[in-house]
């Protein structure tokens, strides 16, 4: 058995102390709009319960030079709550793609990195993923990460692990984010909830969780703008672009080779609500619009309207640099 | 530690290393969903070791799993 046929067919299931947890996956495959629900299933089959394996993170580095992993072929990093689920399942309907959304392990692993100097975290990044998007049907090609909304905090970290992967940022109207979180606020947002990324609240937010959403998703903003300026390999993706832009700006950007079953499949995934893929989708922006009041529209100028704003000016900018490039 | 239980755990790592090297194996256990099903494929398989590692013993150490999985966050 050789380094690579070691952990064929093995997923890391979670990481805890140091060590990886390794659950069987065989021929099963990421659809669920996100990844904790399918390992979710796969740690409940009796299986995983009782034969799980354990490694150390030495594992990872021999997978990061495996032969028979997928590349990363495009990473979406996003503001949540703006379309970032229907992009994840839209790149999942190709017929050649692995889709990893929101990675516990992945964020476990950067956790650790942020907390210690950890030695050949490039490596450990890049194994993880690779062990993660295993090729598991013989078409399996391109392989996509949607990473967590604050992970954009991380981008030198992560990109430099993936040096020369497409990567986009995907955000929304903040009157319409914060709607959403008002509505059903998520747990990271809970004051304190990042400090293991380095995201310590201002202490007269504490007792504020959507204000304190404020203020995580302007630090997410910013970063997405100072990452646009230092990693060549961005573009800018607003919702409002969304389902169109899948099948154009992020087609183009991640390369994919689109023909009909593919464009099929993009439109298909657009139709329906993400989270529920039982249901239609049915555009909201009006109906979040129509919810805020006076102390929201407040909240998201004072926190996000600049740092939208200049995201606005520089996604226009690019759009037309491309448009004039040809 | 007793006896039995030395026994028990060398009884199950055994098993463990029998699974761990045998891909058709996992494949095939892989797909059993039902908890009565799959403890008594393991019956099968488990041989002379049947004295240290019975069906309890086998159900015990999936609960075991089980709580690792949902405690995996927890400090």
């Amino acid at each position: 058995m050789n380094r690579d046929d070691n952990w064929k067919n093995w997923i890391p299931l979670y990481l805890k102390g140091g060590c990886i947890e390794w659950g069987y996956m065989g021929r099963e495959r990421f659809v669920e709009p996100f990844c904790q629900e399918t390992l979710q299933k796969l740690a409940a089959k009796p299986f995983n319960q009782l034969f799980r394996r354990q490694s150390n993170l030495a594992a990872l580095l021999e997978l990061s030079i495996s032969d028979n992993a997928l590349p990363l072929s495009g990473i979406v990093f996003h503001m949540s709550r703006c379309g970032s689920t229907l992009v994840a399942q839209a790149l999942a309907a190709l017929p050649n793609s692995v889709v990893l959304s929101e990675p516990e392990p992945f964020d476990k692993l950067l956790q650790w990195l942020i907390a210690s100097q950890i030695p050949n975290e490039a490596a450990l990044l890049r194994g993880l993923i690779c062990a993660m998007g295993q090729p598991r049907r013989t078409e399996d090609r391109l392989l996509f990460l949607k990473t967590d909304c604050w992970h954009i905090c991380h981008i030198d970290r992560i990109l430099s692990a993936f040096p020369g992967v497409p990567w986009l940022f995907l955000y929304r109207d903040p009157i319409e984010v914060l709607v959403s979180q008002q509505r059903r606020p998520a747990s990271y947002l809970i004051p304190g909830a990042l400090a293991r990324h380095g995201l310590y609240p201002p202490v007269d937010l504490i007792s504020q969780p959507l204000e304190h959403s404020a203020w995580v998703l302007k630090r997410v903003l910013r970063d997405a703008a100072e990452a646009m300026m230092r990693h060549p390999g961005g573009i800018l993706l607003n919702y409002h672009e969304l389902p169109l832009a899948l099948e154009t700006r992020l087609a183009e950007h991640f390369s994919l080779n689109l023909g009909n079953i593919e464009i099929a499949g993009l439109r298909q995934a657009g139709t329906l609500d993400t989270k529920n893929p039982y249901r239609l989708f049915q555009p909201d922006s009006e109906d979040k619009h129509a919810d805020a009041d006076a102390d929201l529209h407040a909240m998201a100028t004072h926190w996000l309207g600049e740092a939208y704003a200049e995201l606005e000016r520089m996604r226009s900018t690019n759009n037309c640099n491309v448009q004039v490039g040809g | 530690m007793n006896v039995d239980v030395n026994c028990f755990d060398s009884s199950l790592a055994r098993l463990r290393q029998r699974i761990h090297n045998d891909s058709a194996l996992q494949a095939r256990l892989f797909e059993i969903n039902d908890i009565d099903q799959f403890v008594s494929a393991l019956s099968k398989l488990i041989g002379d070791d049947a004295e240290y590692l019975n069906d309890e013993d086998l159900r015990q150490a999936m609960q075991h799993g089980c709580r690792n999985w949902v405690e995996r966050n927890l400090p």
